[in-house]
């Protein structure tokens, strides 16, 4: 079987996301956020892909895997690409800042300041900078310096006698990287924190001649490596494990271009890197800075205001919810009904418990604060905080604690399993009933995520749904391990073999000469055991169309293989997220689970099938939508590469995210009618 | 919340709770979670229950205890089986659990847990009448087995073989040690411990078997797709497969986290009764003990008649006993009917139990069983039979409650068996007498088993307890019993006992 590399599918993705900096119909600054995303993705990506090849060079594993690559190949041609894209990043990012200069929008260079800029630079050096900075010193006799993951420092190459000696000093985290130079009016004139240490960098080695200065930054190692069995306590286990990560194995050197060659050397050796690891930048090294930019209105987009639709109401919603199935399309629409089903809850004395999961938290969570009340007013909560969301793991740790402290019941989900599914169980006293409301979704219980990722959900009083949650929530506690469910579909117990089902529904049914059509769209498509079944599907003549805003294995179009196959990838201004999946002859679903390996055996999700027709036909328009994007879809090809069809001449242009920003239903017309006329 | 009920089964492989509420008369369940814990091995093996063991019963029943409060359930009972009956230590396991979870634990005897997991058939069979006129049960379980026949909506048989899973899963275990052929040995071993029922199965020729016990869960759920009706054939075949330890059945049993051992056994005791019926289908219906717990307490709560039909049970069986020792049928009628009539007039001014209704009408199926073999002394005969019966339903203490009645049928007793009472407490006592004494009075009434003697009125007064009466010819014997009977009566009640023509 054929399968693209997940590695450099990703890549492509980032390219992707890279383009939507290119976009000339979007404001400056949003445009350089995108820059800054597409830094901080590759961040991840090495800190988490490129170092677990790493590790399979090192213990030996050199096996061809399905996409052709053994590990060692496959390391190569990501170095080649990363430096490809990153030259491009550089490039286009210079491009946009001569766009912002043009806008009073600056990052000026030390060697452009006028005298007074400078003196003004040099006395906020000596009051606020100065005393954060801690130069340290590298000789045979001590161990090179911890340098911390991610961050920003100058190597600097002394005279010493007749010697040249190395020092190291962090640019300061605790201090913000864009220091503005001229407060004055509307003019917005930036000096990198780093230019200005370079600039009075003698100050710190008096006696000392500097002869030379380079820019470096670390990427480490940042998986942790938790051996459960072991733990007694799997929070402070997790705990250490974070602590560590800052200190993981070094996979990448970047390092200011044109460097002292001897400052290069000693660092690399200390690093104990090869060259390919070594990345030069040309420019602004980690542009994530770029997005602390601020400027004139008018260069970023505008603040986008979610619908807030009458049955939102939250004295009424829980009534609502009674009277049927409602649906939210998160950011369109207002995420406050998720909050506000939670926080209702904690304040109506007919609610009994309230049971939820919750795998990345925001800083300020209001759920978590409704959580908080709830268990003060001596309500039943329990609370599933999965402790290992990657590069959350901190932010969940506090939360946990302070829960517990609360008197809330905190689990920490089952043995190995990351618990990634999106679930609130509220369970209510009634007139001589208890009834069970549910919200079950396709994002995390983030409120400030909800305003960036396109996300759904659906709050239901349905019974099956109801008991199928208890059930659920008795799996993750660890009570049992025998998952009967009627309507939920759990992972990684259901999951992958109903999607086996329903796809194998589709391929009989084709064969049969009936219709017979998947269209889904995820995050990611890399399950080996899924993407044979849709080939074999396309090769029945079931019609196939995804939505993969990722990694995506599946290698579409191909003749005898894939011909029924279409794979397109939405990036835009909201990071698309949701999971929706239609089988014509199945029905339609929403999961929290993407279609990859980790998903379908190693995490906890659910998928649910939604059941209100209204709803469904909403869906299937959404999904149309998406589908006829003409604006930020990329179509991909056989060969793992994407590209966006020029828009014919004359053609409506079909702009998903916008047009779902701009769609006004609360009126007499419907979603769908109101679609209609857009598309 | 009074609508809401909840049942804790303290099994021996598992503890298992369900939680329903009542609306509008239906019942929807909640809750019904199983976690698995290894009671009864541990109790086979080593006649105690660890401390480990029960800490983790412990942590199991304070998840339960939180999901009851998630509901606010309030009315609920936890009910032990064999595990904690056969463990030395059950006691102290009590009150460990009252002490850490608050959860008080009643341990069943088998008698009732059958009772109650077949009577929770009313809810969980919708054609149980029809299933009822003929059928064969058998449930197996932890420390035995049970057959039982059901014919025209009673059940007219109850049979219980100790032998039970864990004992025959060890035994499998050694004779596999011996021959390849170990499934076989032991279904002959099991048909050579039970043959004496076969008769009693094949002369029926029932239209219904039914499977019950610990492992029909998973053999309803991983064989039969939840099918609670399957096919005869298929499930022969499914008893081939496994004792031929055919490796995908083996697989997918293991995979649930249920013993290949405590499978196979059981299959082989299905397939020895299987044998004998001609059934189509068998049916693995979906009953518990939780779900008869729960048919208690919400029978109790809203007054339901609906399991009238399972309550008698209790009462049919104990008259088919009546009837294979000879008791005169007509006779027995008459005492029961006779001392019900006595118990409903003395009920409002004297204190009795609601279960004494029933245990009166048992007394009086059973009252006279020893003549059947031992005319001379056949009371103490009947007392030393009724107590080593294991009645359907009915906790050993009540059987002996029974038998002490039965044994004081006879007012010149009381003095002579005093002293034997002494193990029952002061209200059992009591109980035992006043029942005695009702039941005393009834079958004098008949003492010539001719019903000449029709009640026709009772009154209470101050010091008497009139006894108005009709006679269909000359009851001098009855009159001269009746004589017998009245200084006990009245020793019990403080009235006196008078029989008075009814104009």
């Amino acid at each position: 079987m054929k399968v693209i590399n997940r590695e450099l599918s990703w890549l492509e993705f980032n390219y992707r996301v890279l383009m939507e900096a290119g976009d000339e119909n979007s404001p400056l600054l949003e445009r350089a956020k995108f820059s800054a995303i597409f830094s901080s993705n590759l961040d991840e990506f090495f800190m988490v892909r490129v170092a677990a090849i790493k590790n399979q060079i090192s213990s030996g594993y050199d096996e061809i895997d399905r996409s052709g690559y053994t590990a060692g190949a496959k390391l190569d041609a990501i170095h080649e690409r990363v430096r490809t894209l990153v030259t491009l990043q550089h490039d286009m990012t210079e491009k946009l800042l001569g766009q912002l200069e043009s806008e009073n929008v600056r990052i000026v260079r030390t060697e452009y300041l006028s005298k007074s800029e400078r003196e003004g630079l040099e006395k906020r050096f000596n009051l606020e900078i100065f005393p954060v900075l801690t130069p340290m010193a590298v000789d045979y006799s001590r161990r090179f310096p911890l340098v911390a993951n991610k961050a920003l420092y100058l190597a600097v190459k002394l005279i010493i006698g007749f010697e040249s000696k190395l020092a190291i000093v962090q640019v300061p985290t605790v201090l913000p990287r864009l220091v503005k130079i001229n407060k004055k009016g509307a003019i917005y004139d930036y000096a990198l924190l780093e230019d200005v240490i370079e600039m009075f960098i003698d100050r710190l080695f008096p006696g000392t001649q500097v002869v030379a200065t380079g820019l470096f930054r670390v990427t480490r190692n940042g998986d942790l490596n938790i051996v459960e069995d072991e733990a007694e306590d799997l929070l402070m286990v997790i705990e250490e494990a974070v602590k560590l990560r800052k200190w993981g194995e070094t996979v990448r050197l970047e390092i200011s271009s044109g460097t002292d060659a001897w400052l290069k050397e000693v660092l690399k050796n200390a690093l104990k890197l090869e060259e390919q690891q070594v990345y030069e930048v040309n420019g602004i090294m980690d542009l994530t800075v770029l997005m602390q930019l601020k400027g004139p209105k008018q260069l970023s987009r505008q603040a986008y205001k979610p619908k807030y639709l009458p049955f939102m109401d939250k004295k009424a919603l829980y009534k609502n919810i009674r009277e049927g199935d409602l649906f939210v399309h998160h950011p369109y629409e207002s995420f406050d009904p998720v909050v506000d089903f939670v926080k209702q809850a904690s304040k109506d004395p007919n609610v009994l418990a309230i049971k939820q999961t919750l795998y990345r938290v925001s800083g300020d969570s209001q759920i978590v604060k409704a959580l908080f009340d709830a268990a003060e007013r001596g309500k039943q909560v329990t609370v599933l905080v999965e402790l290992m969301a990657r590069f959350d793991e901190e932010n969940n740790i506090n939360w946990a604690k302070k829960l517990e402290q609360k008197g809330v019941h905190v689990i920490y989900g089952i043995l190995g399993l990351k618990t990634h599914s999106k679930i609130t169980l509220v369970v209510r006293r009634e007139k001589n009933k208890i009834r069970r409301y549910l919200h079950l979704g396709t994002g995390n219980y983030n409120d400030q995520t909800a305003k960036l990722y396109t996300d759904m959900g659906i709050f239901t009083v349905n019974e099956r749904f109801g008991a199928d949650a208890s059930v659920f929530f008795n799996m993750i506690s660890g009570f049992t391990n025998a998952v009967q469910t009627t309507a939920l579909v759990v992972a990684p117990f259901m999951l992958r073999q109903r999607l086996y089902d329903l796809i194998d529904n589709e391929i009989a049914q084709a064969k049969a000469g009936n219709k017979a059509e998947i269209v889904a769209k995820m995050n990611a498509l890399l399950d080996n055991g899924v993407i044979e079944r849709l080939y074999e599907a396309s090769r029945a003549g079931v019609k196939i169309k995804l939505i993969v805003r990722g990694i995506c294995a599946l290698i579409p179009g191909l003749s005898g293989m894939s011909e029924n196959i279409e794979v397109i990838s939405i990036v835009g201004e909201f990071l698309e997220h949701s999971r929706i999946y239609y089988f014509k002859n199945g029905g339609m679903f929403l999961a929290s689970a993407d279609w990859m390996p980790r998903n379908l055996s190693r995490r906890v999700e659910l998928m649910f099938p939604v059941e209100d027709p209204s709803i469904i036909d909403r869906l299937k328009a959404t999904l149309t939508l998406y589908l006829k994007d003409n604006v930020k879809a990329w179509h991909m090809e056989s060969d793992g590469s994407y590209f966006k069809p020029e828009l014919k001449e004359g053609a409506k242009r079909i702009h998903a995210q916008q047009i779902l920003k701009e769609l006004e239903y609360t009126g007499n017309k419907t979603f769908i009618e109101q679609l209609k006329e857009r598309m | 919340m009074d609508h809401l009920f909840a049942a804790i089964d303290f099994g021996s492989n598992a503890l298992k709770l369900k939680i329903i509420q009542m609306v509008s008369g239906e019942i929807e369940v909640l809750e019904d979670l199983s976690v698995p814990i290894r009671l009864g091995d541990e109790v086979y093996l080593s006649d105690v229950i660890k401390l480990d063991t029960v800490k983790k019963a412990v942590d199991i029943l304070l998840h339960f205890k939180r999901i009851m409060d998630d509901y606010g359930v309030k009315i609920y009972k936890a009910m032990a089986t064999s595990a904690l009956r056969d463990a030395e230590n059950s006691k102290s396991i009590i009150e460990i659990i009252r002490m850490k979870t608050g959860f008080e634990i009643e341990v069943v005897e088998d008698t009732v847990e059958k009772f109650l997991t077949y009577k929770s058939m009313r809810d969980r069979i919708p054609n149980y009448k029809e299933v009822r006129k003929s059928a064969v049960l058998v449930e197996v379980n932890t420390g035995g087995f049970d057959v039982s026949l059901y014919s025209q909506n009673k059940l007219v048989k109850n049979d219980e073989i100790k032998l039970g899973i864990k004992e025959l899963k060890y035994i499998l275990m050694d004779l596999e040690k011996r021959t390849t052929n170990y499934p076989n040995v032991l279904k002959e071993l099991i048909q050579t411990r039970t043959s004496h029922l076969f008769p009693f199965i094949t002369i029926r020729r029932p239209n219904h078997f039914l499977a019950v016990g610990g492992e029909v869960k998973t053999i309803r759920e991983v064989i039969f797709d939840g099918k609670s009706i399957v096919h005869m054939a298929e499930f022969k075949e499914t008893c081939e497969r496994a004792k031929r330890n055919d490796y995908d059945l083996r697989r997918r049993i293991e995979r649930r986290g249920s013993n290949w051992y405590e499978f196979l056994a059981t299959m082989l005791v299905y397939d020895v009764f299987t044998d004998l019926v001609k059934c189509e289908t068998l049916l693995i219906p979906d009953i518990s003990l939780r779900d008869g717990i729960l048919a208690e307490l919400t029978e109790q709560r809203f007054e339901l008649t609906k399991y009238r039909d399972f309550n008698n049970d209790i009462y049919t069986l104990t008259g088919e006993i009546s009837k294979r020792y000879k008791s005169s049928e007509p006779h027995v009628k008459y005492l029961e009917r006779t001392s019900l009539q006595f118990l409903r007039a003395l009920k409002d001014y004297y204190g009795f139990h609601e279960r004494d209704f029933l245990l009166l009408r048992l007394a009086a199926n059973l009252h006279e069983i020893g003549k059947f073999t031992r005319i001379r002394d056949y009371l103490d005969t009947t007392y030393e039979k009724i107590s080593n019966l294991d009645i359907f339903g009915l906790e050993h203490k009540e059987t002996l409650l029974i038998a002490h009645v039965c044994r004081l049928i006879s007012s010149s007793e009381r003095k002579h068996y005093t002293s034997d009472l002494r193990d029952l407490s002061d209200d059992e006592q009591i109980r035992v007498y006043k029942l005695a004494a009702i039941l005393s009075v009834a079958d004098a009434l008949d003492k010539g088993k001719k019903q000449k003697i029709r009640i026709r009125k009772l009154e209470v007064t101050e010091d008497a307890f009139l006894i108005f009466v009709t006679r269909k010819e000359d009851a001098v014997l009855e009159e001269w019993s009746f004589r017998f009977t009245v200084e006990n009566f009245e020793n019990t009640f403080g009235i006196r006992p008078e029989l008075r023509d009814f104009e």
